[in-house]
């Protein structure tokens, strides 16, 4: 049971296991290269489950290890090069409140 | 109120001098309401709405806002467009996630335009979280130098 604060909730620590497995996945080099374009599943620093879209990965984990809130994540290699580009499409003319 | 430390990542460079330029930005893990994805994002409070990224805008819900914005009393809309992409401005929910300590926040309302197709593949990696989450939820967003470098928090209350 999660305890309720002000404005959040504590993790139960058998979801927080699928929290860390995911994070593992989403800032892991080689998962990001190998699953590029892909979801993935982790379990165990391990991944369990892989597709295209986000249903299959999560129906793959819950066979695999029943019972557990899995997480799955996007792969796509990051490229602190594109941190250059000047992402701003318009200049438009803002009011001051 | 509940804190998620803003993680600093950095990436260098070298300029025509052969002299070391670090960029930085700051970036939570967050989770979408709708689906149980994890991401990062990034803060850019100089983007008005959230971006959305378009692998991300296909598995999650979403309540629509607008295809097109005109200024009042200009006959010309204004695109709404990301990196080029045309998008679709949309209302979702994200949760921002805390491993170290466990905590994850109710939901946040976030104001963001959703790309129709997708942009370059490193641009789908990660959530870009605009000026619209600080108008539009209570929270508080902190960034400041200390010691050596920026650091800073998001503030839920």
């Amino acid at each position: 049971m999660s305890l309720i604060t002000a404005r959040g909730e504590s993790i139960p620590v058998d979801e927080r296991e699928c929290y860390l497995d995911a994070e593992w996945a989403l800032h892991d080099p080689d998962v990001q290269e190998r699953y590029a374009g892909q979801w993935v599943v982790a379990h165990g620093r391990q991944i369990i489950a892989h597709g295209t879209g986000v249903r299959q990965p999560l129906a793959d984990a819950a066979h695999l290890v029943p019972g557990r809130a899995h997480r799955v994540i996007y792969c796509a290699p990051e490229d602190p090069s594109t941190w250059l580009e000047h992402v701003l499409e318009t200049d438009p003319e803002f009011s001051h409140d | 109120m509940i804190d998620f430390p803003l993680q600093v990542r950095s990436a260098d460079f070298q300029n025509e001098h052969g002299q070391l330029i670090r960029a930085k930005r700051t970036f939570l893990l967050c989770e979408f309401v709708s689906a149980p994805i994890l991401c990062d994002a990034f803060i850019d409070t100089a983007a008005p709405f959230s971006v959305i990224p378009f692998s991300y805008g296909q598995q999650v819900a979403r309540q629509p806002v607008a295809t097109i914005l005109s200024a009042p009393h200009q006959s010309v809309a204004s695109p709404l467009t990301w990196l080029g992409v045309p998008c679709d401005l949309a209302v979702t929910e994200l949760r921002c996630v805390n491993l170290t300590t466990g905590v994850r926040s109710d939901p946040l309302r976030v104001l963001a335009k959703f790309p129709r197709r997708p942009v370059n593949k490193a641009f789908e990696r990660v959530v870009v979280l605009g000026l619209s989450l600080v108008d539009h939820n209570d929270v508080r967003l902190v960034m400041e130098r200390v010691g050596t470098g920026v650091s800073g928090m998001l503030t839920v209350m």
